[in-house]
Order: structure tokens, then sequence, then C-alpha cells
């Protein structure tokens, strides 16, 4: 096997290689950061250039872009208060209020150290464990898939800034945005008004952008004379400090396990992790009441945990061929169209090498990611200084594109804009948009394994407690719920 | 930062309103559902009767004590008139897509927005306008070989 | 003049826009595929789109339309502009299940055939860790039980629902029928051991099976398959089980013959050549299989008498 792994490493650090993962960590950090370009959309655009290229070549372009689309996110997150993807959804809780005290620069530097630290962490999880954690997404059939969806939706409860009531209402608008479509026993049109464009549901995405960028840029119509002092900014802002990475070390390594083990397990992705490593992260932090006022944790935990989501997700992918994500989703195509079949055979003679040459590009991608990253903070910056009334025609401008660009249809530009326009909705009457997303998608996919597990135990819900895992997280769920409320009441009183 | 208003004591407090909204949107949900086969129906109807009774409670125990009038509402409408035209501009640019082609309701829509916006930076305008359009011209329709909508005279 | 200025801005940019065509096919061609990206549908639209542009001299680019069981790809396709530039993948049965099952916007008329391109039969798998080693096994089981053993398939009259649907019919079994969304969460439930047995295509097990992770226990094709030389096909067993799925390339009806011909002409060529078979056969392992239009098109209008019947056999809801 060592042979094989060094094998593996030459063919990666081949030029074209290394090409390929330069471009396609630029354009992910593009991607990433508008608002509107997701990054599934990201990884999906590029696969017809993947077509006449040799494997190393073809998913070091993929890993640049899988990779640096999901860091790309929290650009835009932390500066102007808009995720850039899904994935950044939680950055924006720390991250901007961290820019409105005068911290862009360190925000952002903890942003790109903490994706750097979750991607080689997962990354080197794939190399060394990736048969055994692959069991790991064996064991969630339907029953577990059901209880970690419901364990899941306890997250809605501490992500409720402010009113819990409210976030609970968000959560449910969620899951009723999420009962869209066709159901999964019969085939029943919910909510579909013969439009076969929603016999699918909401395409998440569509409400990751809607949610995130839309009511953000209508807000800033009403303040847009007002502009962050940029000049506030010192040297010495931009960077972390080795105190500070240490500090932030038990956070990293946390947030790490949390996305890798989420990307192991199919259908979940990133907005979900970067959510459940916030939560957790303000769990067992000694200053819990300081997170949402802007400080590192805050960015560090969701940031490490998305970009673990990528090598979690090519777990199951390379072991299984089953993708852990949406962006592993369309990998497997790439995959296929390399003529890989991904199983156990990836990793037996002469097909390991090219394996471990795809793992090692996405490994160095999230070097070179590093190395934009940090390099570009200066550039980066300069964001804030673009004028809000340009920003506002600009967002609006790429959540119209990134929307079209999706399906090729208008319809779907309209649904964004009309989950866009009930965000904007929520929002001016205090309902957190969060919880709303994370019901979006651990309902539907709740949803489904409760009806299969329904199938699959013959009616008798009882034999849910025959299965470990699920007794598992069916008894975290009510100790979640009840130390969440227990915290809401403890904020209130301050 | 509580505002009690002493000069319209009538109104609803804007949670009242919100209780209100909710409770009106999830019967019509009900509603629409009430006859969807048990499966199908189930989970949704479920969900809209928790909107209901959730919100029911926030009509009861609301918690900000801002009022709204029909008039401070309409006070607050005139303020957030420009963030209602840009929706509007936002949604004429949507359907003129098709029509005109992308890359003529692009330009326009940057440009009108930003007119629209108090902007007379004609620097900034332009710049932002060629350069975004650009951008996703090339991007979109030479990188990605993307098919964008083109104006109707054009084919 | 700054109305003058906005009017000139917006002409110049107006150049952007992509020229007039006159030949066919004067630009990109595009290919719906009704499944997601990754699937055996979506990797043949790719290999097949690659060797058409070769013969056609202009792109011709793959877009995924997935969900609603390949419906808002064969909606899209019937409903496209009918200049030969949007072409689209229909399969039988699922193009043909979907109206007798619910309303949709388009009917089996609305198409024209280009070719078809694959073919692969519909067959039984199970988990190697399980009880059942050949069909017969299955068979006891199920007829000592029934109602109680699990068969997964990729969702609600899809074409491995209609497949086990037409096997229980055959067989007299009653099997636990159990939706997933797609053939893939329903094969990882099977290997995970949470279910019993799967009904799905050759496509979607010939890598896993090769690699021991599922069992062919039996093939619903006319033949045995040389992929699975222990598995009997449900006929040779007694049972009149045939069940298939075929994908293929369609137009909407109104398409210039032209365009038409110029189409048909193109898809024969790069299916019938030699490095298409290689790619798409061997590297890319997908059970490729040309019909040219009229020979598909007889093929359709008699599976979709099939399917009316099996329809009307197995009392299936209708709209």
């Amino acid at each position: 096997m060592i042979e094989q792994l060094f094998d593996g490493l030459m063919l990666a650090l081949d030029w074209q290689v290394l090409l390929a993962i330069l471009l396609g960590s630029i354009g992910g950090i593009i991607v990433g950061a508008l608002p509107g370009l997701s990054s599934t959309l990201g990884v999906a655009l590029l696969i017809p250039f993947t077509f006449g290229l040799s494997a190393p070549v073809a998913f070091g372009l993929l890993g640049g872009m899988y990779c640096s689309s999901i860091y790309g996110g929290s650009i835009t997150a932390i500066l102007i208060n808009t995720p850039g993807t899904g994935a950044a959804a939680a950055t924006v809780l720390d991250g901007y209020p961290m820019t409105q005290k005068g911290q862009a620069g360190k925000a952002l530097a903890t942003a790109i150290w903490s994706s750097f630290f979750g991607g080689v962490f997962s990354t080197a999880a794939l190399l060394v464990m990736a048969p055994p954690l692959s069991q790991i997404a064996l064991r969630f059939g339907p029953p577990e898939t059901f209880t970690v969806c419901l364990f899941g939706l306890t997250i809605i409860a501490s992500v409720s800034t402010g009113s819990m009531l409210k976030g609970i209402l968000s959560g449910l608008i969620g899951l009723l945005i999420g009962t869209v479509g066709l159901d999964l026993q019969i085939g029943f049109g919910r909510f579909t008004f013969a439009r076969f464009e929603l016999y699918n549901g909401i395409n998440l995405v569509l409400a990751l952008v809607g949610f995130f960028s839309i009511p953000e840029a209508l807000n800033m119509v009403k303040g847009r004379h007002h502009v962050i002092d940029a000049d506030k900014l010192k040297v010495s802002d931009m960077k972390l400090s080795r105190a500070e990475a240490k500090f932030l070390f038990p956070t990293w390594l946390r947030s790490s396990v949390i996305g890798t083990l989420i990307g192991i397990i199919p259908g979940v992705g990133t907005p979900v992790a970067c959510f459940a490593s916030y939560n957790e992260a303000k769990r067992f932090s000694k200053r819990k009441d300081q997170f949402g006022t802007g400080i590192i944790e805050g960015v560090a935990a969701p940031e490490a945990a998305n970009n673990a989501v990528e090598g979690g997700s090519m777990i199951p992918l390379l072991t299984l061929g089953i993708p852990g994500s949406a962006q592993t989703a369309i990998y497997l195509g790439a995959l296929m169209i390399q003529g890989i079949n991904p199983g156990p055979s990836m990793f037996q003679g002469a097909n390991a090498p090219i394996t471990y040459s795809i793992i090692f590009g996405l490994m160095i991608a999230n070097f070179v990611m590093l190395g934009l990253g940090l390099g570009g903070i200066r550039a980066f910056l300069a964001l804030i200084r673009l004028k809000k009334i340009v920003m506002i025609p600009l967002i609006i401008t790429f959540a119209v594109i990134g929307s079209y660009a999706l399906n090729y249809r208008l319809f779907d530009v309209q649904i964004m804009l009309l989950l866009g326009l009930a965000g904007y909705f929520m929002r001016k009457n205090g309902i957190p948009l969060a919880p709303a997303v994370i019901a979006i998608i651990l309902g539907p996919l709740g949803e489904d394994a409760l009806l299969q597990s329904n199938t699959i135990f013959r009616g008798n819900l009882l034999m849910f407690f025959t299965r470990p895992i699920c007794v598992f997280f069916i008894a975290l769920t009510p100790i979640a719920i009840a130390v969440a409320v227990n915290n809401h009441r403890k904020e209130k009183r301050h | 930062m509580k505002q009690t208003s002493t000069t319209s004591q009538r109104g609803i407090q804007s949670d009242r309103l919100l209780a209100l909204v909710l409770m009106a949107f999830s019967a019509i949900v009900f509603l629409y559902a009430r006859d969807w086969q048990m499966e199908a129906g189930l989970y949704p109807r479920a969900i809209a009767v928790i909107i209901f009774a959730l919100s029911s409670f926030m009509l009861i125990k609301p918690k900000e004590k801002k009022r709204k009038t029909p008039g401070s509402m309409f006070k607050e409408a005139i303020a957030n008139k420009e963030t209602f035209f840009v929706v509007v501009l936002t949604v004429v640019f949507i359907m003129v897509i098709e029509p005109v082609g992308f890359f003529v309701a692009l330009p326009v829509y940057m440009v009108l927005t930003q007119l629209l916006l108090g902007s007379r930076d004609w620097k900034n305008i332009a710049l932002s306008t060629v350069v975004t359009t650009a951008f996703i011209y090339l991007v979109f329709v030479v990188m990605l070989s993307i098919r964008i909508p083109v104006a109707f005279w054009l084919t | 003049m700054k109305k003058l200025f906005v009017l000139v801005l917006v002409l110049s940019l107006m150049a952007f826009t992509p020229a007039l065509a006159q030949d066919f096919p004067a630009r990109s061609i595009e290919t719906q595929v009704g499944y997601a990206a990754g699937g055996a549908s979506d990797i043949i639209a790719r290999i097949v789109a690659e060797y058409m542009s070769k013969e056609l001299g202009q792109p011709v680019v793959v877009q995924n339309y997935a969900g609603a069981g390949g419906e808002i790809a064969y909606t899209g396709v019937a409903t496209a502009k009918k200049d030969g530039y949007t072409l689209g993948y229909i399969n039988a049965p699922a193009t043909m299940s979907l109206p007798l099952n619910r309303k949709v916007n388009y009917t089996m008329d609305d198409f024209e055939f280009i070719g078809n391109v694959i073919y692969h039969e519909n067959l039984v798998v199970v988990s190697p860790d399980g009880p059942y080693k050949t069909f017969d096994d299955l068979y006891k089981a199920v007829s000592e039980n029934p109602g109680t053993i699990t068969v997964g398939n990729s969702g609600a009259y899809a074409d491995d629902h209609l497949a086990s649907l037409k096997m229980q019919h055959e067989t007299g079994l009653t099997f636990v029928d159990t939706m997933f969304q797609g053939t893939a969460p329903s094969l990882v439930a099977l290997m995970g051991n949470h279910i019993d047995s799967v009904v799905c295509n050759v496509a979607d097990i010939v890598q896993k099976e090769k690699d021991g992770q599922v069992v062919v226990l039996a093939t619903m094709g006319g033949e045995r398959n040389p992929l699975f030389p222990n598995a009997p096909t449900l006929t040779e067993l007694g049972y009149d089980v045939v069940m298939g799925n075929y994908t293929t390339l369609a137009a909407p009806k109104g398409t210039p013959e032209e365009a038409l011909t110029i189409l048909r002409d193109a898809l024969e060529k790069a299916c019938t050549s030699d490095q298409y078979m290689q790619a798409a056969g061997v590297e890319a392992n997908l059970p490729i299989q040309f019909y040219n239009a009229e020979d598909i098109a007889a093929r359709y209008a008699a599976a979709n008498e099939a399917l009316v019947k099996l329809w009307a056999d197995l009392a299936l809801p209708t709209p």
C-alpha cells in the first residue's frame, strides 16, 4: 500500500494537476464568494471540462473548486453579511459582527485557517481511515437517518437568536416549504399547483440564495449611506496569532470531527454542518453569551466544519459509490466519465494510485486554498469599500443568474425571489431564517426516512428502540431541547 | 429599546399583526390540504395546526410593544418605498429577461437601480454595469456555454 | 445627455448577444436528461453528446433536469421549441407510465424519436450477507411469509417499482415495496442490510456485483445476461416477466424534417462508431443498444400496449 500511496502522490504532483488545482481554486473562491452562485453549481459547471482530461487533472480541477468554493462563501458572509454559499450561513453570525467591530481582517484570517484545518483533517481521515469509516455510512439506514434528522432539528432551538417561539415558527415554515413536491409513497403532488418544475420540491439552493441574499440586499437599501470605516483596520488585524490558533485548536478539532461525520452521512451536507458545529462550539465554550457579538470561535467553528464535510463526503463516495453531499453527487458523474467505478475496487491493484492521486489532489487543493485565502485578504477587504448602492443590484443580479444557471429556468428565479421576499418579511418581523433553512434540508430527508422506516418496521414504530444508533439520537433529542430551552431562559434573565 | 406610543394607543402590536398573518397563512394551508390522502396530507396539516397554535399564543402574549396603526404602517411604507421600488425593478427585470434578452435587461437594471437609489456617480454606475455584464458574459456564455435568453428579435 | 449615455451603453452591450442562426446546427444543441448527474442516464447522455458533436460540428450539451421520475425532462422536451436545438432523453416505461398515473403536460405523441441508446433489463438483487443465495430461496421465504420481505425501488411507479409489481403479479408473491428517491439510496439500504432486496437495472449494479457487494438472483430479460451467468431469467423460471428500460433520444414533435434527418444520422453514426462503443460499452460499462428511429418507434408502441395492459391488470391508480 505504501508504494501505491507514493505513486498516487507522484501523480498528483504533476504540473498539469497543480495548474488544474490552481485554476479550480481561483474559480472556487469566486464562485463561493459571489452570493447567488452555489458551490454545487460550481462543481457541476466544471464537469464538461473533465471530459478530455486524465483523472488526476480532472479531479484536481474539481477538488480545487469544491474546496475553495466552500471557503469562498465566508468572504462575503464576513464582509457584507451575505453568505456566498449555504455553507457560510453560520459564518455571518459572528463574522459580520467582527467586521462591524473593525476586525474584518482577523475574521478573514480565522476563516481561512479554520477552513484549511477542516479540509486537511477530513482529507487525512479519508486517506487513512476510509474503509472503516465507510461502514458508518452503511450503518445509517432509514431509521438512523430519521433519528439523526430529528436530533438535527433541535439545532433550530439553539440557533434561534431571540425569541424561541419565532425560531420554532421559522423551522415550521421551513418544514412546510420542504413538503412541496411529490410525496414519496404515491407520487402525490403537494403544493405543486400542477407545475412540474415543483415536483422535485423547492431546490435548497434557491432557498439559500433567496433567504440569505435577497433580504440582505433589500435591507441595505435603508442603510446604504452608512459606510464601514475601512481605515480602522491595521495590518496586525489581518493575521491569526499563534496564541489565537492555540486557543482555537479544540474548536477546530471538534468542528472538523462534526463536519467529517456529517459528510459521511449521505444527504445532510454543509449547511447543516456549519450550524451544528456552531451550536456545539457555543455549548462547550466558556464564553457562550458572547457568541453572536463577533468572537473568533464563532467563525472558526462553522468554517472548519464546512470544509471538513469535503473529505467526509468523499469517504462513502470512493468506498461505496454513495455521495455524501450534493457536490460529491456530481463527483460521481465525473468518476464515471473517467471510467472509474467507485467502490472497493478503487483501492485495489492498478486503480489504487489513481484513487490516491484524487485524494492527494484534494489535500493539495487545501494548501492552494490557504495560499490564495491568505494572500487575498487585502484584496478581499477592498470589498467593504464597495458602495452599498452598487452592491444591491449586484447581489440581486448574481442571485438571479445563480438561480437560473441551476436548471436554465426562469421559474427557478421567480421562486428564489418569492422566497427572498418571504425571507425579508420574516426578518422584518424578527423571525430568524436559519431554522427555516435547516428545516428545508432535514424535513424532507427525515420524512422520507420515517416513511421508509415505517415500511421496514411494518408499522411497528417501537422497533426504533431495537437499533442502538436510533436509541442514541432519540435519547439525545429531548436533552438537547431541554438544554436549549434552559439556555434561552438564562439569556433572557441577563 | 421599547417604543410605547402615547399618541396612538389604538392599533395592533406588530407581533400581534404577525400572529394574525401567520394564523391566516396556516389556515389557508390547512384548508388547501384538507382533502389530501392520509399519508401525504397528515404531515402538512399537522405543521399548519402547530403554526396556528403557536401564532395564537403569540397573539395572546406578544413580546414587543411596537404598535402599528394603519397610519404608522403607511408612514413606514413611505420610508420603505425605496425598498419597494427595488423589488418592483427586480420583478420587472426578471420578467423582461426572456423577451428582451438577458444582456439588455441586465445593464438597464443595474443602471436604473443605482439611479433610483440616488446615485449620480456615473463613473461607478458605468463601471459596475460594464464589469458585471462583461464578467457574466465571459464566464457564463463564453467559458461555460450556458444558454442565456437572447433578445427575441435576434433569433 | 444622461439618457443618451444610457442608450449608448445599452446598445453597445447588445453587441454581446450571439448572432443569428443560418444552417442547422448553427449553435450548440441541448439534450435534457431527467436524472441527476452521475447516473447511467446522465453518463450515456454525456458520451453520446461528445460523439454527436463530432458528427454535427457543434457542441452538444447535457442538461440535468432531475426529478419527478423524469417528468421534468420529458415535459421539457415535449414543450420545447421545435427548432431542433432542444432534445432530450425519454425512457420506456417511465415516460409512458407517468400519463397513466397522473395528469401530465405531454402525451407520447409529442415526441419524435431520434434513436435509442440504452437498453437494460430489470433484475432482483440481494445483499451477500443475507440468507438468500438463489431466487428459489427468496421465493420460498416470501411465499411462506407474505408481506414481510422488503423490496426497494427507485420511486412510486418508476420502472423498478413497475417491474417489482409485475413480478409480484406473475409469481403471486407479496413483497413490501419500499420507496426511495432513486436507485442509489435503495442500494445503500440494501448493502447496509436495512432492506431485504432491491429491484433495479443492470447498469445500477454492474460494478457492485463485480465487487461482491450485491448478488443478482434473477433477471427480467428475454435471455440470460452474460454479465450474470448464474442468474436465471424469470421467464426461464416460468414467469411471464420481461421488464427493461429503454433510454431514447427524442425531439419535440413538429421539429423540421431536415433537422430530424441530420440528428438521426449523426446519432446513428456516433453510436455505431468503434470509439463510442469502446468508451460507452467497455470503459463506462454501460448497456448500450442502438435502435434507429423506426425500430424504436415500433418497440415503444409495443411497450406502451403492454404497459396499459399491466396497469389495468394490477388496477393501478389512474388520474
